[in-house]
């Protein structure tokens, strides 16, 4: 805890933690039971975006299939819960089936190398909304009700009552998450992902990681999935759970920013904002959101996480006047000290002035912003 | 001399907020070879891009043969070559369809490509060996061989080399500035960045030192040498 | 017998379909090396435009509301390169790819926005009279539509494995930076092959609306069953796009007549996507090897 304080950017990130966390577990003492509703549905889309966050980062691919995922959750999820299972062996069970799922799709696809983890989920939320969901044994043609019994003396009769419950699930796999990304797997990973050449070199031996967060992603959609069926009380039909609503949830890590565990908050937080305001407006949220991807992705920032942090540098430059970088800076005038004949291969010559956290050994990513190689058109 | 070749007035070059390149300005006479040299980032690649128009400048006049180059393609249609930083082949592609490429601009008939490639293949006899190979499987000195090949298509009347023995035996660097002080013979000009200060100062009849984005320096090899403006620049340039 | 041959005819009518849409796939990946997911809804915005507009709104006769949907088809390849795709492909595939993504999401709402949630019950643009072809009947809208495929797998073939064309093509998708300094006109080039995309993008809309409804996704499901193609030729191969969406075509059409649970041949369609991946798996692995013996 000390150590924690003595670090500035730590402390920081300490505060905002803090303040965040204390927003979403008071604000619904002061709203009605409406906004409840839309509560405890974003907390449930934050989940989906966490798990989709999780993918990109580990992988550095997009699942397609995630409502698949989501309605599965709702569909075992009801089968279990109307069978009397308490909520946190439902979600273990439900989690266990996602994960058992993704290997299916995981394992021939993660061992190559390209997009195929993208286009392999994509058929199977088409084999999903078309063929599996419609079986009777998983969903059929009629709604069922889905029970909500009360979680460890919570109750979840009200909107409320499940929103804190979710909200719980939520903070234990941000938790995970967290650690599993400051694990020394996690940043060779986050390192790996960004290099193809790197990438390629070592296919072969990363694959069981990012199948392994592939099941997590999985694992944690379905779990979304359970607590999205009991907050409706029944089992929408398939084309609930369609490709185009995958397409509709990969938008929201997006737009909250796709590298940062940050961007699962801001990303249902969104979801939290538009719906009621989409409402409002009479405009289609699938619309909306597709407007917002596009625009984030062409501003090139990581989603709204990567503004809000390139507005903070701003600010703190504009007001302490000093230019304050965590992983490094980038200085170009200053030429890197050359041995002799140089070696000049031609790529940007940095310096690196490391801030903060960084070891020996440790991964340093650069990221060079500026227009105008020979590479843009 | 008059009828400058290439002559560049006033060239700014900036990434961004990055400044790389700041109001410089140099000339290529007509069968001349000219010497670009400074320490690691003083901005020389950036010189060439600014110049094709790889990078829009943004300040400067450039003129080939009186004509303005704005953009690469017309660059290239005026009769300057580049022989890029790292070579930049196309890897996938066989050696013979590097060639052809590079032949793009020249509006000629095929058999008149042909030609231009079997004359490439005299200069440099293994890239003729190779020439249905795979350009990412061939050595650094032939991809070299190759790049240097592939700018030669259109018959340039200004070739731009880039670190020309960048990661090469030295024997084999002998033989490509052979080959380009022949193709000078037959009055090529070159403007040439490198590394092997004294090779360069060997061949070049005119130097520039950069330093920080600005020539340091302008004149003869001798002078440089003389005038101790090669150990200044390269000390200016580490900082040390 | 015949059971089954009318099962064969009509999977390979909509095998056409696939095929046109996995060639103007692999067209695209082969330039800007993107899967280009919003293909699908190109074809089905293009096609509304056709039905709702052209003909609907300004009364066109069909054959010259034909020809401007391939314009349109075109000029939707050209935008979505030049306003989306483009500036971000320096960017790397995730977010490319992420970018195809929102594309399609875009013009499927956009068509849902503009014309509504019903589907256009639009005329056959060739003739509907059927020939009698062994026990069962061709329609001549199905060999229209085969022709077009045959045509155009030709001239692509043709244009991007013969000529010096395709071979700009490929050094563009390498290096674009290189292909600038050699002097081939990128800006064009790629704006041609993403116009011959979005082209047979719109093609396939309206050769499609004849053999079944088109809704506003119903493109993107028949994106899907292209790219199992589309993977077994590595986005690579033209032929291979071709005969394998018609086997595809074949496969899901038996798997639909014969076993008649609802969307089984979807979940078909999945399974053998899973096997194309095997496939590639075995092709990567060969090219691994030829690497490292270098
Ligand atoms: N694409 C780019 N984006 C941003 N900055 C760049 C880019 N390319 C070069 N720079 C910067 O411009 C300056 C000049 O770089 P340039 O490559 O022209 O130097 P150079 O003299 O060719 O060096 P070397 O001898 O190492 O090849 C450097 O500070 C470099 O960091
Ligand atoms: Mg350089």
């Amino acid at each position: 805890m000390m150590a924690l304080l003595s670090d500035p950017a730590k402390r920081n990130r300490a505060i905002v933690v803090v303040l965040v966390a204390a927003a979403a577990v008071l604000w619904p003492v002061f709203t009605s039971k409406t906004i409840h509703f839309y509560g405890a549905l974003s907390a449930i889309y934050a989940l989906v975006a966490l798990s989709l966050v999780i993918l990109a980062g580990w992988t550095g691919q997009v699942s397609l299939g995630h409502a698949a995922f989501l309605g599965f959750g709702v569909y075992i999820g009801q089968k279990v819960l109307s069978a009397g299972v308490p909520v946190p062996i439902a979600v273990l069970t439900v989690a266990a089936f996602g994960a058992v799922i993704s290997l299916v799709l995981g394992i021939p696809s993660l061992r190559l190398r390209g997009v195929y983890l993208t286009i392999v989920t994509l058929a199977f939320g088409a084999a999903c909304q078309r063929y599996f969901f419609q079986l009777n044994s998983v969903r059929g043609f009629r709604s069922h009700t889905v029970p909500r019994p009360s979680v460890l003396g919570i109750s979840t009769a009200s909107d409320k009552g499940l929103y804190y419950v979710v909200l719980v699930v939520f903070a234990v796999a941000m938790f995970i998450a967290w650690n599993l990304r400051r694990s020394d797997t996690g940043r060779s990973l986050f390192a790996i992902r960004d290099s193809e050449e790197a990438a390629q070199a070592l296919a072969v031996h990363i694959a069981p990681y990012k199948i392994g967060a592939f099941a997590l992603s999985a694992a944690l959609a379905t779990t979304a999935g359970l607590f999205y069926g009991m907050l409706y009380a029944a089992t929408p039909g398939p084309d609930q759970f369609g490709i185009l609503q995958s397409f509709f949830l990969l938008a929201l890590p997006v737009v909250g920013g796709l590298e940062s565990l940050w961007g699962a908050v801001i990303g249902g937080a969104f979801l939290a904002t538009a719906q009621p305001l989409v409402n409002v407006f009479h405009i289609r949220l699938f619309l909306a959101s597709a407007v917002a991807l596009i625009l984030v992705v062409l501003s090139g920032y990581d989603g709204v996480t990567g503004m809000i942090a390139a507005l903070w540098r701003a600010v703190r430059t504009a007001v302490v006047g000093t230019e304050h970088v965590r992983y490094g800076s980038f200085v170009p005038d200053a030429a890197t000290a050359t041995n002799g004949n140089g070696n000049g291969n031609g790529k940007a010559h940095v310096r690196v002035r490391v801030l903060g956290e960084a070891v020996p050994g440790t991964f340093v990513r650069l990221r060079v912003h500026g227009a105008g190689s020979e590479d843009d058109r | 001399m008059n009828g400058d070749l290439l002559s560049v007035r006033g060239l700014s070059v900036s990434y961004g907020p990055v400044s790389a390149v700041r109001n410089i300005s140099l000339r290529v006479g007509d069968g001349e070879i000219v010497a670009l040299l400074g320490p690691n980032g003083a901005g020389k690649t950036s010189v060439l891009r600014g110049v094709t128009g790889l990078v829009p400048p943004a300040a400067g006049r450039i003129r080939m043969a009186g004509h303005r180059v704005d953009r690469p393609s017309r660059a290239v249609a005026l009769g300057i070559a580049h022989v890029p930083e790292g070579r930049r082949v196309f890897p996938g592609l066989s050696v013979r369809d590097n060639l052809l490429l590079g032949g793009w601009a020249v509006s000629g008939h095929r058999s008149q490509l042909r030609v231009r490639q079997d004359q490439i293949f005299e200069m440099f006899p293994r890239l003729g060996e190779r020439q249905s190979q795979l350009a990412g499987q061939l050595s650094g000195g032939e991809q070299q061989m190759l790049a240097i090949g592939r700018a030669l298509m259109t018959e340039p009347r200004l070739l731009l080399i880039d670190e020309l023995s960048l990661g090469l035996a030295p024997m084999v660097v002998d033989t490509l500035i052979e080959r380009l002080v022949e193709l000078n013979g037959a009055g090529m000009s070159l403007l040439l960045i490198e590394q092997f200060v004294h090779r360069a100062l060997g061949i070049a009849d005119r130097v520039y030192m950069l330093s920080k984005g600005r020539v340091v320096f302008e004149g003869t090899p001798d002078d440089a040498t003389k005038t101790g403006a090669v150990e200044e620049a390269y000390l200016l340039g580490t900082g040390a | 017998m015949t059971r089954f041959l009318g099962y064969v005819v009509a999977g390979l009518a909509n095998g056409t379909i696939y095929a046109l849409v996995a060639l103007g796939v692999v067209v695209i990946y082969r330039i800007s090396r993107v899967v280009n997911l919003a293909h699908g809804a190109m074809g089905v915005f293009a096609t509304y435009c056709f039905f709702y507009v052209f003909i609907g709104d300004w009364g066109l006769p069909v054959a010259a509301a034909f020809v401007l949907t391939l314009v349109v088809g075109a000029g939707l390849g050209v935008g979505v390169e030049r306003a989306f795709v483009g500036p971000v492909r320096s960017r790397g595939t995730l977010h490319t790819l992420v970018m195809t993504v929102g594309v399609l999401l875009l013009l499927t709402e956009a068509t849902v926005q503009f014309w509504g949630p019903n589907t256009p019950p639009i005329p056959s643009v060739f003739p509907d009279t059927s020939i009698r072809f062994g026990g069962t009947g061709v329609s001549v809208h199905q060999f229209a539509a085969a022709g077009f495929v045959l045509l155009l797998a030709g001239g692509l073939f043709y244009l991007l494995n013969r000529t010096r064309y395709g071979t700009a093509v490929e050094a563009i998708a390498e290096d674009p930076g290189a292909a600038r300094i050699v002097g081939l006109p990128v800006r064009n080039i790629v704006t041609v092959t993403w116009a011959i995309g979005g082209a047979s993008a719109a093609l396939a809309g309206m050769l499609y609306i004849h053999l079944n409804t088109l809704d506003q996704i119903s493109l993107t499901f028949v994106l899907i069953y292209s790219l199992v193609a589309a993977v077994l030729g590595g986005f690579n191969s033209l032929p291979i796009a071709v005969l394998g969406s018609l086997g595809v075509g074949v496969t899901f059409s038996l798997a639909q007549g014969y076993v008649k649970t609802p969307g089984f041949a979807e979940f078909v369609v999945f399974l053998a996507l899973l096997g194309a991946l095997l496939v590639q798996q075995r092709s990567q692995q060969t090219s691994l090897e030829t690497v490292a013996e270098f």
